[in-house]
């Protein structure tokens, strides 16, 4: 179990789930842990999704969460922040991204979940495409 | 692909996402003098690359985005990041 300030992240091919990034952030000093799924939706720019597809800039990838959870961590005194993204294939339906924030109190929690996500939407090198049964589309910033 | 001077240098280019299929590889080579700006490296790939000409793109250096006035030398890993959509 986690004790001290820390901020994990981990890439994984395919759909990911909660336990392992909620292993990583809970502890007995934490009053409360705020818990994100980020999942894949049918509705996508240019017609029916059948799946996104994840790319990674290895290596920048985690020294820009490194970065980011830093930025929070300091700004919204919580206590820990992981991270569990996928790549490659994730079908309609399943979890591409989670994230797990302890803190002592939930207000701190809250405020550090919203202005994560969106640097992580802003600056992760990280890219998705969505895929259809006739063709495929690469994702901007914001989605 | 600028040949090589004296005074130049082969600089590797990674590209991503929808740059790779704008461009049809993975990465570019380009001959630059041994040391140039984030911002001199933006304009020599627009002008040596027409299909970057008008492309939406952020410059890496080293795993970190780039400052328009950072050196780049031969040996920095650079990379041209599309809009990121991760999430």
């Amino acid at each position: 179990m986690a004790e001290s300030t820390t901020a994990s992240c981990r890439f994984r091919q395919g759909p990911v789930s909660p336990e392992w990034a909620l292993g990583q952030v809970q502890g007995e000093d934490a009053g409360c842990v705020q818990l994100f799924l980020g999942t894949v939706r049918k509705g996508g720019v240019e017609g029916e999704v059948l799946s996104l597809h994840y790319q990674a800039y290895d290596g920048m990838a985690e020294a820009e969460f490194q970065r980011i959870a830093a930025e929070v961590l300091e700004r919204f005194d919580v206590l820990r922040i992981a991270m569990e993204h996928s790549l490659g294939e994730v079908a309609t339906g399943g979890c591409s991204i989670v994230v797990a924030i302890a803190a002592k109190h939930r207000k701190q929690v809250f405020a550090a979940g919203e202005t994560f996500m969106n640097e992580v939407k802003a600056r992760l090198p990280l890219w998705k495409e969505e895929r259809y049964q006739d063709g495929s589309t690469w994702i901007g910033q914001g989605s | 692909m600028t040949s090589p001077s004296k005074s130049s240098a082969i600089l590797t280019v990674r590209l991503f996402a929808g740059l790779v299929d704008l461009l049809s590889t993975t990465e570019l080579k380009l001959a630059l003098p041994k040391e140039c700006t984030v911002h001199e490296l933006d304009h020599r790939l627009r002008q040596e690359f027409p299909a970057l000409a008008k492309a939406v793109f952020r410059i890496a250096v080293d795993q970190s985005y780039g400052q328009a006035q950072q050196v780049i030398s031969a040996s920095s890993e650079v990379a041209l990041l599309p809009p990121v959509s991760g999430g």
